[in-house]
C-alpha cells in the first residue's frame, strides 16, 4: 500500500462512515464524562482517548494528513488526562470538546469534497492554552508478580498506582478456561470485574494444559467489595490480592442508640402529585411517581426501540439504495446508543443511600431492645451504599424482622450475657456493601447462636423433616421454611404473623435471598443480598402454548431447532446431549401442567439452560426472540410455581412470565416428576 | 522448506476496523508477489477471534492492531507469547505512524517487529523480511 | 368497614358485589392478563398496570359464578393494601354503605363480610384479604 497520491480514493466512502461514527462514539464519551465530573470513570477515558486514536489513524492511513494531524493534538491532551497529567477539570473537558468539534469540522469539509482540509491554527496551539497540568502525584509502589511489573504498560501502570492511592484493592482474577468456550468465559469475566471495579488488564495466565486458556485480569476494587464473590461471578480458579485496599471507613462512633441527633423523618413526607419539586442545596427533591413515570417511560423507550431495529432491518433488507440505507443504520445507530444511555440514567434517579432505610431501623431496634429488655447497640456501616428507593421501602419490613429475631432470639438478657461471661451490652452489627449490580446486607450479633443440631431436631418434631430424611447439607436454611417456628409473633409493622419464611419470600419477590450462619454461643450471621435496581435484561422469550416466558440472556447457552437429534435416554431419564453433556431434559409444558400446543415431535426448538454451575434442556414450542425486557417482580401472595418470578411486557402486547433460571434447572435436575407443583 | 514450489505463508490479519484489515491484506498481496511467495490471509476482527484462530489453522505471522476495544493488540500479543507453542511465532504490531511509544510498548509486550500506518512499500517489505527472516514457515 | 362509609359497586357473573372505596387504587383495562400455570381456578393470571405485575382474581370465578360472555378488554379493579386486582364485568359506580342493613353472609360463601338486600336481588361486600388468602401458598 503506497501512500495515496490523492487522499481517501476508493477509501473515502469507509472513512467518512468510521470517522463520522468515530466522532460520535467521541461526543457521546464527552457527555458521559462532563455527567461524570471532576472524577471520571477511567474507562471512559480510555474509550474517548482510544476513539481519536481511532481516528487519528484511519485519517493517516487514507491520507488526510489535516484531520491526522489534529486527531494527533487531541489524542494527546486525552493521553495526558488518562494518565493524570492533567485533571478532569471544567476547562479540559471543555479543550476536548473544542477539539471534537475542530474534527467534526474537518470531517465534514472532506464530506463536502475537500481533498485536504486543514485547521488554520493547529489544534495544539488551541489546546495548549486552555489546559493547566495537575498538581504531580507521585506513583505509589506495586507489589506485583514480577512477570506482570514487566509488561504492564505505562497506562496500566499508572492506573494500578492511582488505585492504591485511592484505597482500592488490586486483585488478580485467575481464570482458567476450556479452549472452545474461552471467549464467552473471558468477556463475562471481564464485564464482571468492569461493573465490580475497574478492569486495568488482561494479561496470560498460567494453563497447565496447552489445550485451555488461561487469563489474569487487574481489577481494582472499591473498599468493602467482595473480591471472592467475584471471583465465583467470574467462574475463577483463583482470587489473589495483590494489595489489599484500605479498610472500609470505621463506623459511626457512636452507635445508633437512641436517634437524637437524626432529623424527625429522613424521608420527605410524599406531595401531592402536582406539587413542584423542592430544590435544596444542589440537590432536587422530586415526586416519586414522576420518577416511576421516567423510568417506564425510559423502559418503554427500549422496547420501542428494539421493535424499530427489527423492522428496520426487515425493511432494508430489500433496498436498493445504499445510500439510505446506510442513513438509516447510522441514524438508528444514534437512536440507540441515546436509549442506551437513557435507561440507567433514568433508573439512576431512583437510587438512594441506604441511609434512608437504617435510621428507620436503628429506631426500630431501640424501641425493641428496650421492649425487650435487652442492652445492646445497632452500629451500621456502609450507608452510603446506594439502592433503588422502592427498594429501600420494601426491604424495610424484612430487615425489621431480622433485627427483632436477634434481639429476641439472639442477644441473651444483661445477665444471661454476664454470666457467660459476654459484656452486658450486646451487638448487632449491619454491613452493607455492593457487589456487582446487587448489595449485600449482613447483620451480625454476637449473641447465643443457633445450634444447627437443634434445628434439624426441631424439624423433624415439627415434621418439616421425615423421620428418615437424611440431616440436610445447610441446617439453616430450614430456619426460612414455612411451618418452621409455630409460634409466630404478630408483627407490630404489618398486624400480620411474620415468620423468616416470610422475610424469605419478600425478598425472593424483590429478586433477593437471605442465608444465615451461626456458631452456638458466639453468634449469627444473617447475609441478604438484593439486586441494586430493577434493571433491563435482556431476555430470551418461549411460547409453549399460549403461555409465553423469558429467560435471562446470560442464562441461555444456546438454542436449537429440531429435538430429535439431541435426546437419549440416561439411567431411564430423557436427557440431551449438548457437546459431551448429557444434560436433563423436560418439556416446558410437561413441568408447567400446560395444554401442549398440536404439533410436529422432533421438530420443537431446545433450549439448553445454564446458571453458572449447572445445565439443563428444555423443550418448547417456539422461541419468539430475544428482547431487552423490564421485569417486574410478582408479590409472593400470587399463587404460581416458584420458578415463575416475575412478568415482563414483550414488543408486541404479550406478557412473558420471567423464570428463575436457577430455580428451573434445580428442578429439572431433581426428578422426573414433571408434573410435580412446588 | 517444501522442494518445489514457492513458500507459502499463512498470515492472520487482526484489527476491529473492516477497511483497515483489508489495507493489510492488499499490502501483503503485493508483498507476496514481489518476493515471488504466495500467503493465505486469515482475518480475525477481535482478540478473541485472533486467540481461536491460531490453534487452528497452521499460522505463521501475525499483523495485529494495537489499538482495539476490550481485548487490546498488547494484551493479545502478550496472550500469543505466553502460549508456549506459539511463543515463537513471528508478530508484527501494526499501530499510527507518529506514535514511537506504541513502538516501544509493542516490542515490551512481545511484537518482533512495528509497521506505522499509513507505510509505504519499501517499509512493509523491509519489516516483514526482518521480522520473517530466514525463518521458514512449519511444514503443513 | 371503610372509613369514610364509601364503597365501590361492580358487577361480577351477574351479581352486584362492593369493596370499600378506600381500598381502590383504580380501575383499568390491561391489554392482556397472562395465565398463570398452576393457579388455582378464580386465579385469571397476572397483568401489568402502569408498570407493576398485578395478579388477577376473577371475582365471578371465586364466587363460583359464571361470566354471561367473555370480555376481550378485561376491566379490573386494582386495590391497596394488597398485591391483586379484581376482575370484574362492570362498574356501577360509588354508593353509600348501607349500615343497619348488612346481614351476616350465607354459610359457604366464605369471602364476603356480608350482604345486603336490595330491590332487585342481593349487594355482596367483599372481603378482598380473605379472597386473596385462599390463593396464598
Amino acid at each position: 500500500m503506497t501512500r495515496p497520491k490523492k487522499p481517501g480514493g476508493a477509501f473515502s466512502g469507509e472513512f467518512l462512515a468510521e470517522a463520522e461514527m468515530l466522532l460520535e462514539e467521541a461526543g457521546c464519551g464527552i457527555d458521559a464524562l462532563d455527567a461524570d465530573g471532576d472524577d471520571p470513570n477511567p474507562e471512559r477515558v480510555n474509550a474517548l482517548f482510544r476513539s481519536v486514536h481511532s481516528l487519528k489513524g484511519v485519517a493517516g492511513m487514507v491520507g488526510y494528513a489535516g484531520v491526522a494531524d489534529a486527531a494527533h493534538a487531541l489524542e494527546a491532551l486525552l493521553d495526558d488526562l488518562r494518565m493524570g497529567r492533567v485533571p478532569a477539570s471544567p476547562a479540559v473537558r471543555g479543550a476536548v470538546r473544542e477539539g471534537l468539534g475542530a474534527l467534526s469540522t474537518l470531517v465534514a469539509r472532506v464530506a463536502a469534497g475537500e481533498d485536504a482540509p486543514r485547521l488554520e491554527t493547529p489544534l495544539k496551539d488551541r489546546l495548549e492554552g486552555l489546559v493547566r497540568p495537575a498538581e504531580p502525584r507521585g506513583t505509589e509502589s506495586l507489589r506485583l508478580p514480577p512477570e506482570l511489573d514487566a509488561s504492564l504498560s505505562d497506562y496500566e501502570r499508572h492506573r494500578a498506582s492511582e488505585a492504591g492511592k485511592r484505597g482500592k484493592a488490586l486483585v488478580l482474577v485467575d481464570l482458567d478456561l476450556d479452549f472452545d468456550s474461552f471467549d464467552a468465559g473471558l468477556r463475562n469475566a471481564m464485564s464482571e470485574a468492569s461493573a465490580a471495579g475497574e478492569l486495568i488488564g488482561t494479561f496470560p495466565g498460567t494453563a497447565a494444559d496447552p489445550a485451555r486458556m488461561a487469563f489474569r485480569l487487574l481489577v481494582a476494587l472499591p473498599p468493602g467489595c467482595d473480591a471472592a464473590a467475584l471471583g465465583t461471578r467470574c467462574s475463577a480458579r483463583d482470587v489473589v490480592t495483590v494489595s489489599a485496599g484500605r479498610a472500609a471507613p470505621p463506623p459511626s462512633a457512636a452507635p445508633a442508640r437512641l436517634p437524637a441527633a437524626v432529623p424527625a423523618e429522613s424521608a420527605p413526607p410524599e406531595p401531592g402529585p402536582e406539587a413542584a419539586p423542592q430544590v435544596a442545596r444542589g440537590v432536587v427533591r422530586v415526586p416519586l411517581e414522576k420518577v416511576a413515570a421516567l423510568v417506564d417511560l425510559a423502559g418503554e423507550l427500549a422496547l420501542a426501540r428494539s421493535a424499530l431495529g427489527r423492522s428496520l432491518g426487515q425493511a432494508l433488507a430489500g433496498a436498493s439504495d445504499r445510500g439510505a440505507r446506510f442513513e438509516a443504520q447510522r441514524a438508528f445507530a444514534r437512536l440507540d446508543r441515546l436509549v442506551a444511555t437513557l435507561g440507567p440514567a433514568a433508573l439512576a434517579l431512583r437510587l438512594v443511600p441506604v441511609e434512608t432505610l437504617t435510621t428507620r431501623l436503628a429506631r426500630a431496634f431501640a424501641r425493641t431492645a428496650s421492649a425487650l429488655g435487652r442492652e445492646a447497640d445497632f452500629v451500621v456501616q456502609g450507608v452510603e451504599t446506594e439502592i433503588d428507593k422502592v427498594l429501600a421501602d420494601e426491604l424495610g419490613d424484612p430487615l425489621l424482622h431480622i433485627l427483632r429475631n436477634a434481639l429476641d432470639h439472639g442477644i441473651e438478657s444483661p445477665e444471661e450475657r454476664s454470666s457467660a461471661g459476654k459484656p452486658r451490652r450486646g451487638r448487632v452489627a449491619l454491613t452493607v456493601a455492593p457487589s456487582g449490580r446487587e448489595v449485600v446486607l449482613t447483620f451480625s450479633d454476637d449473641g447465643r447462636g443457633v445450634d444447627a443440631a437443634g434445628v434439624v431436631a426441631k424439624a423433624r418434631q415439627t415434621g418439616l423433616l421425615g423421620a428418615t430424611d437424611p440431616d440436610p447439607s445447610d441446617p439453616f436454611a430450614l430456619l426460612f421454611r414455612p411451618g418452621f417456628s409455630t409460634a409466630r409473633e404478630v408483627s407490630e409493622i404489618s398486624g400480620r404473623g411474620v415468620g423468616l419464611d416470610v422475610v424469605r419470600e419478600k425478598l425472593a419477590a424483590l429478586g433477593g435471598r437471605v442465608s444465615v450462619r451461626s456458631i452456638p454461643g458466639s453468634g449469627t450471621t444473617f447475609e441478604v443480598v438484593v439486586p441494586m435496581t430493577l434493571v433491563l435484561l435482556e431476555s430470551l422469550v418461549v411460547r409453549v402454548g399460549e403461555v409465553w416466558f423469558a429467560l435471562p440472556g446470560e442464562n441461555v447457552r444456546r438454542t436449537l431447532q429440531g429435538a430429535a437429534d439431541g435426546v437419549e435416554i440416561v439411567d431411564g431419564r430423557a436427557c440431551f446431549r449438548d457437546g459431551d453433556e448429557a444434560l436433563p431434559l423436560a418439556r416446558l409444558d410437561a413441568l408447567f401442567g400446560l395444554p401442549k400446543s398440536a404439533g410436529s415431535d422432533g421438530a420443537e426448538p431446545v433450549v439448553v439452560a445454564e446458571d453458572g454451575r449447572r445445565a439443563a434442556a428444555l423443550v418448547v414450542d417456539a422461541v419468539e426472540g430475544v428482547w431487552d425486557l423490564l421485569v417486574k417482580p410478582l408479590a409472593d401472595s400470587v399463587p404460581r410455581p416458584k420458578e415463575i418470578v416475575g412478568a415482563a411486557e414483550v414488543p408486541g402486547g404479550e406478557i412473558a412470565l420471567a423464570l428463575d433460571a436457577g430455580a428451573l434447572i434445580a428442578r429439572i435436575h431433581s426428578g422426573p416428576a414433571e408434573g410435580r407443583t412446588a | 522448506m517444501t522442494a518445489s514450489g514457492p513458500i507459502r505463508r499463512h498470515v492472520l490479519i487482526v484489527d476491529d476496523s473492516g477497511p483497515a484489515r483489508l489495507l493489510v491484506r492488499q499490502a501483503l498481496e503485493g508483498w507476496a508477489r514481489r518476493t515471488g511467495q504466495r500467503v493465505d490471509v486469515v482475518e480475525a476482527e477481535n482478540g478473541f477471534e485472533a486467540l481461536r484462530e491460531l490453534p487452528r489453522a497452521p499460522i505463521d505471522l501475525v499483523l495485529t492492531d494495537v489499538n482495539m476495544p476490550t481485548l487490546s493488540g498488547l494484551e493479545l500479543i502478550r496472550m500469543i507469547r505466553s502460549r508456549p507453542e506459539q511463543s515463537a511465532l513471528p508478530v508484527i504490531a501494526v499501530s499510527t505512524e507518529r506514535d514511537a511509544e506504541d513502538a516501544a510498548r509493542a516490542r515490551k509486550a512481545g511484537a518482533d517487529g512495528y509497521l506505522g500506518k499509513p507505510f509505504d512499500v519499501e517499509t512493509f517489505d523491509r519489516v516483514l523480511g526482518e521480522v520473517l527472516g530466514s525463518k521458514a514457515p512449519e511444514e503443513p | 368497614m371503610s372509613g369514610d362509609g364509601l364503597l365501590l359497586a361492580f358487577r361480577a357473573g351477574g351479581e352486584r358485589f362492593a369493596v370499600p372505596l378506600d381500598r381502590v387504587r383504580e380501575a383499568a383495562r390491561p391489554r392482556r392478563i397472562a395465565p398463570l400455570p398452576g393457579a388455582p381456578p378464580e386465579w385469571s393470571g397476572v397483568a401489568l398496570v402502569r408498570g407493576e405485575a398485578i395478579g388477577v382474581i376473577d371475582v365471578a370465578a371465586a364466587m363460583g359464578l359464571s361470566h354471561a360472555h367473555a370480555d376481550p378488554a378485561p376491566l379490573v379493579v386494582v386495590l391497596y393494601g394488597s398485591d391483586h386486582a379484581l376482575l370484574v364485568d362492570s362498574i356501577d359506580g360509588v354508593e353509600t354503605y348501607p349500615a343497619g342493613r348488612v346481614a351476616p353472609p350465607p354459610p359457604g360463601r366464605g369471602a364476603l363480610h356480608g350482604i345486603v338486600a336490595e330491590e332487585l336481588g342481593f349487594l355482596s361486600l367483599l372481603d378482598v384479604d380473605r379472597l386473596a388468602a385462599r390463593g396464598e401458598r
